[in-house]
């Protein structure tokens, strides 16, 4: 039950009739009209029970794309359905509005729909829809919550796709589709042609120029089919937000960018989110199919307050690959008391892999070394300094176990973890 | 498309749930009520009010004249004292308008409208109007000793004084003082006029519930009051204003209708609160991801730095920052020595190896002023390095 404005207006109206008469009674009067009014107002109500509800709400979409879902409502009933109606959507799913007036003649059907622009990545839930039901005068409303479950999932945003076309041609011209073919661009033989003006003359093949009357040069391709290993760190210290942006937020960018360059450049990608247990993991799938199971993994995964267990990360890679692979580690190099355990774990991969570790940098902590304004920002800049300083130290200790560091911006991050790709792919270290 | 599930409650669902705390209410309540009426509470009564138990009330006494068999008749305002002695033959009239209600004519009314009239400490006004040739006194403690011959007195020699006492002020034979003296006043002046007999009572003390026990108060008391069959008690009250017609209640002055009004406009925010407060549902949970602000234990180490007043450190830290960009600058491994960097820098910004020295190894700060401007140097010394080496 619920009370509308309509009937705290008809209660304050009894001043009339008291003025009026002057009757003290005439209160008590007036309370028995308004209630009784009230009362009947409410049993001509349609009774929310009767309802039916059909909810269609979209699948998956993009973070940062808008979309609708639909609520049908059936008054069964012969009455109309004088309404005002919640759909109970989860804050975070951005509903525009979350309330509706209705009205919904007997035995017809109304859709209602509502826009939604999600604010957060992971499955967003409507939990249940709540109907204010008003009687013909509006002055009392039976007002139900009816359980009317709805989900889609919200993909990550993948905003670096945009870098994807100009990455994808550095590939192509690194392949010996192209014709600036320079000799050590890719170590896998891929066929002969004969000799333009312009091609490196220590790329000519003398055997098969002898064999017929024209220089022919052997053209190289990177090599293909090598095994690209993804492990995103899910701990505690991906749940800091770095230019209002989680670090696993960047972390599945890049992630993203560099499975869609390798896939394309015809490598294997295997992706696994770890903490303390494999929160996803996506293996053997090549092309589209690819991409689409990573977003769907990524989807519900948010950063847990514990720290990574590095020790398992090894026999994770051992499982996804026995041979030799790209093993791409996102996670956060900085400081030497936090990277114990990654600093630890790194020989057993960097013996028989390539290990990149793309750390997200916080470019506050730059801005800060510059700021020595007053007192307080001296203070600040000398912590900045000292921050910088154990990451530079992380850093060369990574080095010295034979992985490379990338830290970078989370804008830069994906861009250069691609480009990092490239480079080992064009010098044909995968 | 099946019936949906509902999650609110049918009303008579609430009902069959709350039943349980309505009957604990209930009875909570009845037993409070009857509990209420069993011991009785000590309620704040006026002094003198022959229903109160307090100290300054007097129920024992009009209990005790009750069970001898005195009709004792409660009154509070004149027109009922009027009724109610015209109904009784000899009474007794007992006035203990402390408050002052009554006008002059008002008291000089009632001291004329019984047998034996009892005007207790009395005031000024109430004496002009009354009896002009009795006047206040100052207040007397202790007990007092009969000195008249009256047969109102004769069985208690003694009472209690206080708190108030009188004094005749023109010799006359109708007024007799009694209980104390000429120069400290009477507890008690008999006025003997036509058909009544008028006592002016200054020593109260003795009729009420705490005073009655001592001397002898009860005896006193019994046979002032006791003496005829009737005895109407009365405390003049508001309603003697409104008889006199002079002042009125804001009661009586607002029209009729404001009272019901003010109850409508607490009822109607009463419904607007029940209207406003209605949720609109349940609320709608969602699990928030945890937010960790990434340079926390940067600002951590700076107020650990500021807190201890950690200079040193503070100024090598920064001194480690700028080494590190001005050998990167000066094309030098980053694994250069100071002293190369020194040197180098020397060179580049025509400098004094010892002044660069100070500036980046020996100078320890002493105060926060130094720090700062040591810090500033350093950019500085960045900003001309760089310019030397990219010259714009």
């Amino acid at each position: 039950m619920a009370l509308s404005g309509w009937f705290v207006a008809l209660v304050a109206l009894g001043i009339v009739p008291i003025v009026i008469t002057g009757e003290p009674a005439m209160l008590v009067v007036w309370l028995v009209f308004a209630i009784a009014l009230g009362l009947i107002d409410l049993a001509l109500a349609v009774s929310v029970r009767s309802l039916r509800f059909e909810r269609t709400s979209p699948e998956r979409l993009r973070l940062g794309e808008s979309t609708s879902a639909t609520l049908r409502i059936t008054n069964p009933t012969r009455r109309r359905l004088r309404a005002i109606v919640r759909d109970g959507w989860q804050p975070s799913a951005g509903a525009h509005t979350n309330r509706a007036r209705l009205s919904v003649p007997g035995r017809e059907r109304r859709e209602l729909i509502t826009a939604l622009t999600p604010l957060r990545r992971g499955t967003r839930e409507a939990a249940h829809i709540t109907v204010r039901s008003y009687g013909p005068l509006r002055l009392i409303a039976r007002q139900t919550t009816v359980i009317v479950p709805g989900a889609f999932t919200v993909l990550p945003p993948f905003n670096s796709r945009k870098h994807l076309p100009s990455r994808l041609a550095r590939l192509r011209e690194l392949d010996g589709a192209t014709s600036v073919m320079i000799r050590g661009q890719g170590t896998e033989f891929d066929s002969l042609r004969d000799y333009v003006r312009g091609d490196d003359v220590r790329s000519i093949d003398w055997r098969a120029t002898a064999r017929r009357s024209e220089l022919v040069v052997r053209t190289w391709r990177p090599e293909r089919d090598r095994r690209v290993v993804i492990v995103v760190d899910s701990g505690r210290t991906a749940a800091a937000r770095i230019d209002n942006e989680p670090r696993i937020d960047t972390a599945f960018e890049s992630a993203l960018l560099l499975a869609a360059l390798a896939s394309s450049a015809g490598d294997h990608v295997d992706f696994i989110i770890y903490d303390r247990r494999v929160r996803a993991r996506v293996q053997g799938a090549t092309g589209p199919d690819l991409l689409s199971k990573m977003v769907n993994g990524m989807a519900p995964v948010q950063p847990e307050l514990i720290e990574m267990d590095w020790n398992s990360v090894p026999g994770l890679v051992r499982q996804a690959t026995s041979q030799r692979a790209l093993v791409v580690l996102a996670t956060t190099a900085e400081s030497p008391g936090a990277s114990r355990g990654l600093l630890a774990m790194l020989p057993q991969l960097t013996t028989k892999h390539t290990v990149v570790v793309a750390s997200v940098a916080d470019p506050s902590i730059v801005d800060a070394t510059r700021d020595r304004s007053n007192r307080d920002a001296v203070y600040q800049a000398a912590a900045a300094e000292r921050a910088l300083l154990d990451q530079s130290r992380v850093a060369t200790a990574i080095n010295q176990l034979g992985a490379s560091v990338i830290s970078k911006r989370p804008s830069e991050l994906p861009l250069a973890l691609a480009d990092h790709y490239i480079a080992l792919k064009a010098a044909g270290k995968l | 498309m099946s019936a949906p599930t509902v999650v609110t409650p049918r009303i008579r669902t609430t009902l069959k749930r709350a039943l349980f705390w309505i009957i604990a209410a209930l009875f909570l309540l009845s037993v409070a009520i009857v509990s209420l009426n069993l011991v009785g509470t000590a309620v704040e009564g006026p002094p003198l009010d022959p229903t109160s138990p307090n100290e300054s009330g007097t129920l024992a006494l009009a209990e005790v004249l009750r069970e001898q068999g005195v009709d004792v008749v409660v009154t509070a305002s004149l027109n009922e004292t009027r009724d109610a002695l015209a109904v009784s033959g000899d009474s007794t009239l007992f006035i203990s308008d402390l408050d002052g209600y009554l006008t002059d004519e008002q008291t000089a009314e009632a001291s004329g409208l019984a047998r034996t009239v009892v005007l207790a400490e009395p005031g000024i006004a109430a004496l002009l109007a009354v009896a002009p040739e009795v006047a206040n006194a100052g207040s007397r403690v202790g007990t007092l000793t009969a000195e008249c011959s009256s047969p109102l007195t004769s069985k208690a020699p003694t009472i209690s004084a206080g708190p108030s006492s009188l004094r005749i002020i023109e010799k006359n034979a109708a007024a007799v003082g009694c209980y104390g003296d000429d120069d400290l006043g009477y507890g008690l002046i008999i006025i003997d006029r036509d058909n009544t007999q008028l006592v002016l009572l200054g020593a109260t003390n003795a009729l009420t519930n705490g005073g009655i026990t001592t001397a002898d108060n009860a005896a006193f008391a019994l046979r002032l009051l006791g003496q005829h069959d009737t005895l109407v008690w009365y405390i003049p009250s508001f309603a003697d204003l409104s008889d006199n017609g002079g002042i009125k209640s804001y009661d009586e002055l607002a029209p009729d209708w404001v009272l019901p009004v003010v109850w409508l406009a607490a009822l109607t925010l009463l419904t607007a609160a029940l209207w406003q407060g209605r949720r609109f549902g349940p609320l709608v949970i969602e699990k928030l991801p945890v937010t960790v602000r990434s340079s926390e234990t940067m600002h951590g180490r700076a107020r650990l730095y500021e807190k201890t007043a950690a200079r040193l450190h503070t100024l090598d830290a920064l001194r480690i920052g700028s080494i590190r960009r001005l050998a990167a600058l000066c094309g030098l491994a980053s694994t250069a020595s100071v002293d190369d960097i020194i040197n180098r820098v020397a060179t580049l910004t025509n400098q004094p190896v010892a002044q660069l020295r100070s500036l980046l190894v020996d100078i320890a700060p002493t105060t926060d002023k130094d720090l700062i401007e040591l810090s500033d140097e350093l950019l500085t010394l960045e900003h001309r390095v760089e310019s030397a080496i990219r010259p714009t």
